[in-house]
């Protein structure tokens, strides 16, 4: 679509009038506005958003609809059936307003419906691949190059501060830890080997409708501790295992867990949507490589760096702490597994 | 006529009442304008046009609201019905050339040129061809005849310039649009411009446009059009043969062709004053256009005249 023509625009004016709301009050919660009228709560997203990726997300949206995943936020079309407003690179949607619960009426814990109801995502949307190995090996070769990159980076880091005579508790904590995640890398690599070698053996791979995102803000909680998904800007076909590795690593930064708790929700995920070998393989590369340490590092090293030192340092071991937790996460789902064979 | 317990339920009102009975209802979500269509393919063009040009301007426009089942068009004993927004308070314009030329730009170049409906081409009758030939004089000629002898003689004149430009320019694709009457088509909501297209037959050509410049020339001088053209002709290029055919169009003595079919059965004097009036108004009103339209056409070579 061509940009939009600014006639000196109200754009939320504008937007609200193509839903037929009157808003008697609009609040800012987070990037959504809340807009209170006479007939209802709703919830007006602005996002930016290119045509193709809204036409996706409509699409996403109807998809889940008619295959009856209820566990999503609904959409709704303007008064003239519009789900997806433009205006230039804003993209506007609606959606009624859901209140999310911290307290349930009995116990829940939120990330265990998040994984069951990921699986159950996973599993109405599941659809084997043609199978193709030049697909297979390019996706495989994308994901090494960029570890290989990522990995030469830090090195090249870890040489530049150790030539330093003082270091700071940053890159100090950094230099501690390096070699460890240098071994994560390399476990890393290996599922990813496991991974490939499964799959060209098997000569099959499947995909599903993936999230994208999921995560703890992109749900909602009623008070009974039914959790329904929104935001699925970023929905994409691809493997599970992405999914699932994308919001383990969420519940990893969220709170305190220990590789019990991961078990149990890999489980918990395991029992409505089975992952293959390979796939457990592919989940588990995904998971050791640790980017996000490498992540803290990038940010410690930006110019426009605003963290304290403290704050950084700080970061850092909780990202190691979470690396060692994934570490034993990792060697418990392969033991067990080598003592179930 | 369709009852309100009806459009209630269609469209999913909880109240409302006739403004104006069978035409206008006043409702929770708005006033809102009943629209009848007694062709069920022209419906569905106005549906596809209104669609692409709120679309590709991102404009307000008067689109169909859908029923709560989604359908934007509902049957009634008379034909088809869709339901509108209605939108009263007029945009001003004023200052607004860069917007309102992108606008109208994008609104003649939409490309909706596959119709599946009747179209209003107005060069497809003869009419104005056969009332510019023979001439109006008798051998007991009255007044009336003397002038309009006259104005016959200037028009065909007009005629056959419009039609030497506009075959030097080709005969390429020529626009067609919702036709444009009138720049009170306009309106503005929540601070936003609305464009409340008419029903019409599609139109072929240029003489919306026509409509467009002449009005906005009247309203707003001669500097303020030049800046519109200059907007327009980034969407929709004018220095080609889409500036010719225009030019062209505003040469045509359509107001000729008016004044005889109006004028035909009329013997009344005061009525006669009335459209003679109209006739050197919008004579008046073509000849400045034409001279401004040369002027930022830059064909002065070409001597147009009215």
């Amino acid at each position: 679509m061509s940009t939009n023509i600014h006639i000196r625009q109200k754009p939320i004016g504008a937007v609200l009038f193509q839903y037929d709301l009157y808003p008697e009050k609009i609040e800012t919660v987070g990037k959504v506005k809340k807009v209170h009228t006479a007939n209802g709560i709703y919830a007006l997203k602005e996002t930016e958003m290119g045509k193709d990726e809204s036409e996706w997300l409509i699409h996403v949206i109807k998809r889940l609809e008619r295959i009856g995943f209820h566990y999503v936020v609904p959409i709704l079309p303007s008064k003239y059936g519009d789900y997806v407003l433009r205006y230039g690179d804003l993209a506007y949607y609606l959606m009624p307003w859901y209140e999310d619960h911290t307290k349930f009426r009995h116990p829940v814990h939120p990330e265990e419906v998040m994984v069951e109801e990921l699986a159950k995502l996973h599993g109405l949307t599941e659809r084997t691949q043609e199978y193709s190995e030049k697909i297979l090996e390019e996706s495989y070769e994308t994901l090494k190059k960029r570890w290989t990159y990522r990995r030469l980076e830090m090195e090249r880091y870890a040489d530049q501060i150790e030539g330093n005579v003082y270091l700071s508790p940053f890159q100090l904590t950094f230099l501690t830890h390096f070699q460890r995640s240098l071994h994560m890398v390399e476990q890393a690599e290996r599922h990813l080997s496991e991974w490939i070698n499964g799959a060209k053996e098997k000569k099959s791979f499947r995909s599903v409708l993936c999230h994208g995102k999921p995560s703890r803000t992109h749900t909602c909680f009623d008070q009974y501790g039914t959790a329904y998904f929104l935001n699925f800007e970023k929905a994409v076909l691809d493997t599970p295992s992405r999914d699932l590795a994308l919001m383990f690593r969420h519940f990893f930064q969220s709170r305190p867990w220990d590789e019990q708790e991961g078990q149990h929700w890999l489980h918990l995920y395991e029992r409505h949507f089975a992952l293959f070998d390979e796939e457990r393989h592919l989940f588990m590369s995904y998971l050791a490589f640790p980017e996000s340490l490498y992540q803290s590092v990038d940010a410690y090293t930006r110019e426009d760096n605003k963290i304290t030192e403290l704050q950084a340092v700080t970061q850092l071991e909780k990202k190691v702490l979470t690396m060692n937790r994934i570490n034993r996460f990792m060697n418990s789902v392969f033991k067990k597994e080598s003592e179930e064979e | 006529m369709l009852s309100l317990e009806y459009l209630q339920e269609c469209y999913g009102f909880n109240h409302s009442k006739w403004k104006i009975n069978g035409e206008i209802l006043d409702t929770e979500k708005g006033v809102k304008r009943l629209t009848n269509w007694t062709e069920e393919k022209r419906v569905r063009w106005h549906v596809q046009w209104r669609d692409q040009l709120a679309e590709k301007t991102g404009c307000l426009t008067n689109r169909m609201i859908q029923t709560i089942h989604g359908e934007r068009i509902i049957l009634s004993d008379a034909g088809w019905v869709t339901l509108h927004d209605e939108v009263t308070s007029l945009f001003s314009y004023k200052n607004r050339e860069n917007e309102i030329g992108a606008f109208f730009g994008r609104y003649f170049s939409l490309g909706m040129q596959d119709v599946d409906t009747e179209i209003n081409d107005p060069y497809a009758n003869n009419k104005l061809k056969i009332y510019l030939q023979q001439s109006f004089l008798t051998k007991n000629s009255t007044e009336e005849m003397r002038f309009l002898e006259g104005i016959r003689r200037e028009s065909r004149l007009r005629y056959n310039k419009a039609k030497e430009i506009k075959e030097k320019a080709g005969g390429k694709q020529e626009p067609i649009v919702a036709p444009i009457r009138s720049l009170d088509q306009g309106k503005v909501v929540y601070g936003q411009f609305y464009w409340t297209n008419l029903k019409g037959r599609p139109e072929k050509g240029y003489g919306s446009l026509r409509n467009v410049l002449t009005e906005w020339l009247q309203r707003y001088g001669q500097t303020s059009l030049f800046s519109l053209l200059n907007e327009i002709d980034k969407e929709f290029s004018l220095k080609g043969y889409h500036g010719k055919n225009l030019l062209a169009e505003c040469l045509t003595p359509w107001e000729f062709l008016e004044y005889v079919m109006k004028t035909r059965d009329v013997h009344e004097k005061d009525e006669l004053l009335v459209w003679k009036e109209k006739l050197t108004y919008q004579w008046e009103a073509s000849r400045l256009l034409v001279k401004a339209l040369g002027e930022w056409l830059d064909v002065a070579q070409e001597k147009v005249t009215v």
